[in-house]
């Protein structure tokens, strides 16, 4: 057995009397979404699995911020960009999910957009930032409940028009990047209700 | 009239209770006459019912916590009236510790400090029975309050079985919104009380939910307290 848990189990009478902050910043995730056709929404799903030190019985979320950034390579297409958040999903860490639209799970419907559709111009990336003032409800639950959160990036390569200056065809497949995907957030923990770990301890 | 004070203040000692005047997770509505060592409290009398005591468990947690505490018989009742104040001290200790596991942890920090008191009314009719009721609030970083009923029974031998039960209070804080986790609180154990050595083995109902323990929850904990009354 791990030695922090037997340890968590014999301290967590004096934690339990504590108010405790803490600091969580997931490990930064990059996706690769490989685009086989124009035209056609394609969705890469990446799960990220929340510390348990940002769960649990919380005061208060303090900071919360979602930050990734989306490269799209692609030097004749512009990319048609959504990206959700799903508490459920098939994805693990090690193994990302992509899938065409028509084959998208029905947990996608109920999935909260965190970020809406937005046009990625061809050969940039857009930089995702979801600071604490604009997260929605659903991402504050999911973050303090779940311990793995799914990701999922909406895509549909667009190509130029004929009329524009860089309008050509691109050679597929085409790899889309959802990269440095990074949960960060701060949360006030305390267990407030343990009265009776409090009162074994003598205290 | 002092004289006699006096001789009563010397002859209470050979009526003195064994044992740090622990229930399970409460106070046990006792005197506390002679020096004890103990894990839940470590104790030194002073005169006039009082005592001086530190729950020693908590300060190797490292919470230093001192309290002071009066106790008076009249007859079968007992009364306790008791007040402490403790001080984490185990922040930096904690937050190595937690961020040396964790490494996606990029700060952990723990307070504590505060104040916390507590009252008893107990009656003990005799043969070492004792059935108390306590009232007890800590006033940390958040506040909270209980009352529990206990009952001391002595199965023969220097051994007796403990039992509590209560209510954690619902509270609510400054802006009327309920802080913590209200509800029915309980433990059971028993206790060996013998001239000098003292030993308690319990569990206690706390009903705490925390991620970072494997399986989510701890409803219940164990109770444990050891000492040496000199």
């Amino acid at each position: 057995m791990r030695a922090l848990p037997l340890l968590l189990v014999s301290s967590l009478g004096v934690l339990s009397a504590c108010s405790i902050v803490v600091d969580v910043q997931t490990d930064p995730v990059d996706q690769a979404i490989p685009m086989t056709s124009i035209q056609t929404k394609v969705y890469g799903e990446v799960a990220v699995d929340i510390p348990a030190e940002a769960r649990g019985d919380i005061v208060e979320i303090t900071r919360l911020a979602l930050e990734a950034v989306m490269v799209n390579p692609a030097a004749h297409s512009d990319l048609e960009f959504e990206l959700l958040l799903s508490t459920e999903g098939q994805a693990t860490p090690d193994q990302p999910s992509v899938y065409p639209g028509a084959l998208a799970p029905a947990y996608v419907k109920r999935a909260t957009v965190l970020v809406p559709v937005t046009t990625v111009r061809h050969g940039e990336s857009l930089r995702v930032d979801i600071p604490n003032e604009q997260s929605n409800e659903q991402l504050l639950e999911a973050v303090t409940t779940a311990p793995r959160i799914w990701l999922i990036a909406a895509n549909t390569l667009k190509p130029l028009s004929p009329l524009d200056p860089d309008f050509g065809v691109d050679p597929l497949p085409l790899e889309l990047r959802l990269e440095d995907i990074v949960v960060k957030a701060q949360v006030l923990k305390s267990f407030e209700g343990a009265s009776g770990a409090q009162g074994a301890l003598g205290l | 009239m002092i004289r006699h004070l006096l001789v009563l203040l010397v002859l209470v000692p050979s009526l003195a209770y064994a044992g740090n005047a622990r229930l399970l997770t409460t106070d046990a509505a006792e005197t506390l006459e002679r020096p004890v060592l103990g894990l839940q409290r470590s104790a030194v009398p002073l005169p006039l019912g009082f005592a001086l005591d530190t729950s020693l468990l908590a300060d190797l947690m490292l919470a230093a916590n001192l309290g002071v505490r009066w106790a008076a018989e009249a007859g079968p009742h007992r009364f306790v009236l008791g007040a402490r104040y403790t001080q984490f001290v185990g922040s930096q200790a904690f937050s190595d510790l937690i961020r040396g596991q964790a490494p996606m942890v990029t700060r952990f920090d723990a307070t504590l400090s505060g104040p916390s008191a507590y009252a008893l009314y107990g009656i003990a009719p005799g043969g070492g029975w004792l059935f108390q009721v306590e009232g007890r609030y800590w006033g940390y970083q958040f506040p909270s309050a209980v009352v529990m009923a206990g009952v001391n029974a002595p199965l023969g031998a220097g051994l007796n079985l403990a039992l509590e039960a209560g209510m954690q209070l619902p509270l609510t804080d400054a802006q009327g919104q309920p802080i913590g986790r209200p509800g029915l609180r309980g433990s059971a154990g028993l206790r060996y009380v013998g001239d000098n050595l003292g030993l308690t083995l319990g569990a206690a109902y706390v009903d705490i939910s925390e991620p970072m323990v494997p399986g989510g929850a701890l409803p219940i904990i164990p109770v444990v307290d050891l000492s040496w009354t000199f």
